[in-house]
């Protein structure tokens, strides 16, 4: 994670390189940079680093929108990676999930002039996998707790 | 399931950024949210897959010793659990003790993080206080990953067992040598030899040599014996009376009669002639073992009655032989002065007493009673409710010459119960505290 936030940074940097958004880019990474090192020294922890390192993303998606979901990938990963995930069930696979439907949502926003549609449609989906969440897991409790099951050891 | 504090976190920067994308129609802030929201469900999902996993691996095998106990006694329990633990995951396993079993020593957790498959045996001791029949709560498993947490509750079937068996403790105590249970030396000379000296004379051929006194043959230079006290006891007959489900009555009022019995029953199958049972509830027999020596089948027939139901039932049923004796008096109040009302029931007396007959019940305890000579009759009941059988009971065995001694708990104790049961036939009410 403490690579993936410089190399993000240099990259959202070189793409908007001769744009307004230039000195702003710098200064996004380089006050959230310190912050977090600051933040990392002290409590280490993946998540900060990666919220630290999401305002660089923002900016770069003024340069180009797939520029933004490949930098997004990329911490994506890694704060995978350190969070202790190995191995391709757990990394690669939830990376490439992850990558092609932001790569959707990326191209779904940037075709429309307003986020409302876009936000109702991203709520609705969050609903939705919420339920289905707390759906199975209401379903395994269940079975463990001597509902219909199939777990071996038991009359 | 619950989230770590990092995945609210992440929740949390996701909600800003979506209320900053929708106050500000800002794209890239709409795309953030997105992302990390589906980075939480991803993971989410991921988790509960391995927590399936885990799930349907486990299997437990737990021992517990001994497994029939008295209440308080402590109980050591091993339980060995087996599971399979995926990468990324770490397990806090938990044991669940019976309901109102204290832990007294030993943990009854314990974790793991390395992947792989686990034998975890967790080794505790627990005090059973309460009584019955005492299943395991189960064992619990907490699963941990950096983003979630979740509890599986295995409960039932194979996680639940053994199953303790707990009595109440006997709070009554029969007596010393009192004739009823257990037996007491005499000064006549008995077939069964007693434990008191009762005097000593001189050696006479035949006579056991473990018998000789040496110290007084050292004192006077000639062989002297022993000559033992006689033994002499009763072949008890214990009668417990159990509480009618149907009707409430007080679980320490059961619990205290059904540990005394237990208490009496282990004593009195060592006596030489083993110990009769009978189990009642009222005015109905549910069990009679005659002579029984073995202390589990004793137990045995009084745990299996543990909601026994009253199909026949007597309030204040009276005994021929007691209507006669008031009729008798009625009619000489009747005869002695002008009391129209005596005179009336006396005839009404007169005409049911020939139609009397006796209950199933008394006939049973008849047959109880008269089936060896020398019987002593104990009773414990909880007093609860009509008394009317304890009478029938009592009144037989005063007929036939029995001693009959009856407990009851110290809580339904009253004057007039004392009164009514002593006037039954008992020559002793003993209260159990």
């Amino acid at each position: 994670m403490l690579a993936a936030v410089p190399a993000v940074w240099l990259a959202s940097v070189i793409a908007l390189f001769g744009t307004p958004l230039f000195p702003l880019a710098l200064a996004a990474g380089v006050l959230p940079a310190v912050s977090g090192l600051v933040v990392f020294s002290f409590f280490p922890d993946e998540a900060a680093l990666f919220l630290f390192g999401q305002p660089v993303v923002f900016l770069s998606w003024y340069a180009s929108p797939l520029l933004a979901t490949a930098l997004e990938s990329v911490f994506i990963v890694a704060f995978l990676v350190s969070a202790g995930d190995t191995g391709v069930r757990r990394v690669v696979v939830p990376a490439i999930v992850l990558v092609s439907v932001s790569g959707f949502f990326a191209l779904f926003i940037s075709g429309h002039r307003h986020v409302l549609l876009p936000l109702v449609l991203l709520l609705s989906v969050c609903m939705i996998a919420m339920l289905a969440i707390l759906g199975t897991a209401s379903h395994l409790i269940h079975r463990v707790a001597g509902g219909l099951h199939e777990a071996p050891g038991r009359k | 399931m619950r989230p770590s504090r990092r995945t609210a976190v992440l929740v949390l920067a996701a909600a800003v950024s979506l209320l900053f994308a929708w106050s500000l129609d800002s794209a890239p802030a709409l795309f953030l949210a997105g992302s990390i929201l589906g980075l939480v469900a991803l993971r989410a999902f991921l988790f509960l897959h391995a927590a399936g996993t885990v799930a349907s691996s486990v299997r437990v095998a737990r021992r517990a010793t001994p497994f029939i106990i008295r209440q308080g006694s402590p109980v050591t329990v091993t339980c060995t659990v087996h599971f399979l633990l995926p990468p990324g995951l770490r397990a806090d396993v938990s044991d669940v003790p019976p309901p109102g079993a204290p832990l007294t020593k030993g943990s009854v957790t314990a974790g793991n993080t390395l992947p792989g498959s686990h034998d975890i045996t967790l080794a505790y001791g627990i005090s059973c206080i309460s009584c019955g029949r005492l299943s395991f709560g189960g064992v619990d498993i907490v699963l941990h990953d950096p983003f979630f947490s979740l509890l599986l509750p295995f409960r039932g079937g194979n996680f639940s067992v053994p199953t303790l068996l707990v009595d109440p403790v006997g709070r009554f105590r029969a007596g010393d040598g009192s004739g009823i249970v257990g037996e007491k030396d005499t000064e006549a000379r008995r077939l069964l030899r007693g434990y008191g000296i009762r005097s000593f004379r001189g050696y006479m051929p035949g006579d056991d040599p473990r018998t000789i006194d040496w110290k007084l043959t050292a004192k006077h230079g000639k062989l002297f014996v022993r000559e033992y006290a006689g033994m002499t006891g009763k072949s008890p007959l214990l009668v417990v009376d159990l509480p009618d489900s149907a009707m409430p009555c007080p679980v320490p009022l059961r619990d205290a009669v059904l540990g005394s019995a237990l208490d009496a029953a282990r004593e009195m199958c060592r006596m030489p002639r083993g110990c009769s049972l009978m189990v009642i509830c009222g005015p109905n027999l549910l069990s009679f073992l005659p002579n029984e020596r073995s202390s589990a089948r004793l137990e045995r027939a009084l745990r299996e009655y543990s909601s026994p139901q009253q199909v026949s039932r007597c309030y204040r049923a009276l005994d021929p032989a007691v209507a006669e004796v008031f009729r008798q008096r009625l009619g000489e109040s009747g005869v002695s002065g002008n009391d129209d009302f005596s005179r009336k029931l006396a005839e009404v007396y007169s005409a049911f007493i020939p139609a009397m007959e006796p209950l199933p019940f008394e006939v049973q305890c008849a047959r109880a009673l008269a089936r060896q000579g020398d019987t002593a009759l104990h009773v414990l009941s909880t007093g609860w409710g009509d008394t009317s059988h304890l009478a029938i009971l009592g009144l037989q065995a005063r007929r036939r010459g029995v001693d009959a001694r009856i407990g009851i708990p110290d809580s339904v104790v009253s004057p007039d119960l004392l009164r009514r049961l002593k006037g039954c036939g008992y020559s002793v009410v003993r209260v159990m505290a």
